[in-house]
């Protein structure tokens, strides 16, 4: 293969070309043919590379193999369920940790306690990226009843359906909209986030284990109204944990909770990147309490709940047969 | 919703779709400067198929809907193209055409070479091989990640280059003996 092509064809799929190559690249790609085709499988190495970087790796990580994936992303979608349920949880243990004050302490202690209640809560969760120099939105649904079981529901790139990514007790599960449904232990889902983010998982013991290195400034701000579902105000109170160390830039820069002070749960969490210019990634994650769903069954949290309604988009509830 | 939108049309769609969507990503990844930008696109392209099922026609050959999908995403890459009109990286529509034409007669060759990518990855030592999945990974950057290891960008570029050429001389040869 033409040296050249290659140099070329890497510079444009990794965004580092130059004015001039770029030039040169088209130039070639409208005269020569061979040089198309050795461009065409320089670009296939890489995109095989994009590819299996967010699924192969994962699967084999995992210890899923999967043999009719249909390409929809669900590991980067995985990735945002585990990083907003961690966050829920783990938020509070990384303000913990880096406490300063006892109210404060107090507060995060009791919100803790509140979030592992066995009691199933909505989350609306807003996810934003920066990409290219732009921010993309992505909202989801995600439901939540404890330390060990979650539901999110993602919507997918096919028309009025959705991807659903869930753990029940140590079973994690990915189902598509179409093709097999992945299951595996955590590690399915979180992995790559504690890698790539270094937020805990929901195993409480690792998250208290890594959060206990992490430095977080604990602030204590004014009280706030937080609508809630329904024009329901909560009278919450507002800590905010600032990291301390500017070299940890995969954690985030700064964790924001608003906890109601009737029963001390979540209200709002906001979870913010501090991303320099250039650079990609999550800006912010933010999780606005939707309502308890008391009806829901413990069925809601497995991937057959979702597998058996075709992927619907309404919950089953407990007079319903899981 | 379309008006082909029975249930058993939509099932045969989506199992045509699931089929060749990986292939039809690759092309489109082909006249695209990255991965975020083939995810924006793809999503136009799966929609779009949809919407235009109906005019879809199927012959006796086995990749025609890989080659009626390379059509919708050349065009789905042009709309995106003329969004992004500003960016000096996006190719001119002369060769996208003729990128898109090349590329249709591939699916059987980025298969193969999809297959032999996989098991040369599996010869690479560990700690390459997440190196290289990490380089990869969708929304991350080399500077970020030589950042992240302490080392300078152009090292680290260097160093991915070398393993990006280990893997398609390793390619090179896999396919080169099963053609024998």
């Amino acid at each position: 293969m033409s040296d050249e092509v290659k140099v070329l064809a890497r510079a444009y799929a990794d965004g580092e070309i130059t004015e001039s190559q770029f030039k040169r690249l088209e130039l070639i790609l409208q005269s020569d043919a061979e040089a198309r085709q050795q461009y065409l499988q320089e670009l296939n190495l890489i995109n095989v590379l994009e590819d299996l970087s967010m699924t192969a790796e994962s699967q084999l990580l995992c210890e899923v193999r999967v043999t009719n994936r249909v390409g929809i992303p669900y590991n980067t979608m995985a990735r945002i369920a585990c990083v907003a349920a961690a966050l829920l949880l783990g938020a509070f243990v990384v303000i913990q940790n880096g406490g300063i004050t006892q109210s404060a302490v107090a507060a995060v202690q009791r919100s803790f306690d509140a979030t592992a209640e066995m009691t199933t809560r909505k989350y609306r969760m807003q996810i934003e990226r920066r990409e290219r120099g732009r921010t993309i939105t992505t909202n989801a649904d995600l439901y939540m009843r404890g330390t060990d079981r979650f539901a999110l529901r993602h919507p997918s790139p096919l028309p009025s359906k959705s991807v659903w990514i869930g753990r029940h007790d140590a079973e994690s599960w990915i189902v598509p909209p179409i093709g097999p449904v992945l299951k595996g232990d955590h590690t399915l889902h979180c992995r790559r986030t504690r890698e790539e983010l270094d937020i805990p998982s929901l195993d409480i013991s690792t998250l208290l284990t890594r959060m206990m290195s992490s430095g977080y400034r604990l602030e204590t701000l004014s009280d706030q109204e937080i609508a809630g579902p329904d024009g329901l105000m909560f009278e919450c109170q507002h800590i905010r944990a600032e990291r301390k160390k500017a070299d940890q830039p995969d954690l985030p820069a700064a964790i924001e909770l608003w906890a109601s002070r009737e029963s001390g749960m979540a209200v709002r969490l906001i979870a913010s990147w501090a991303l320099g210019d250039g650079d990609t990634g999550k800006e912010s994650v933010v999780l606005s309490f939707q309502g308890e769903e008391p009806d829901l069954s413990d069925a809601w949290f497995t991937a057959e709940a979702h597998v058996s309604q075709e992927r619907s988009d309404s919950p089953p509830h407990n007079d319903v047969d899981p | 919703m379309p008006e082909h939108a029975t249930p058993d049309c939509y099932d045969q769609f989506v199992a045509l779709f699931a089929r060749h969507e990986r292939a039809v990503r690759a092309v489109v990844r082909s006249m695209l400067p990255s991965s975020q930008d083939v995810d924006d696109v793809m999503q136009e392209v799966g929609l779009a198929c949809w919407h235009k099922f109906a005019d879809f026609r199927p012959d006796d050959a086995t990749d025609a809907f890989f080659k009626w999908a390379c059509v919708v995403g050349r065009f789905e890459v042009l709309k995106y193209r003329r969004k992004q009109a500003r960016d000096r990286l996006v190719l001119s529509d002369e060769t996208i055409r003729l990128l898109s034409a090349d590329a249709k007669q591939r699916a059987n060759a980025m298969e193969h070479e999809r297959l032999a990518i996989e098991d040369c990855l599996g010869n690479l030592q560990p700690a390459d091989r997440r190196l290289v999945l990490s380089i990869h990974a969708r929304g991350d950057s080399v500077a970020r990640i030589a950042r992240q290891l302490g080392q300078s960008v152009r090292r680290l570029y260097s160093r991915v280059n070398v393993l990006r050429e280990i893997l398609g001389e390793c390619v090179r040869r896999k396919l080169a003996e099963a053609e024998v």
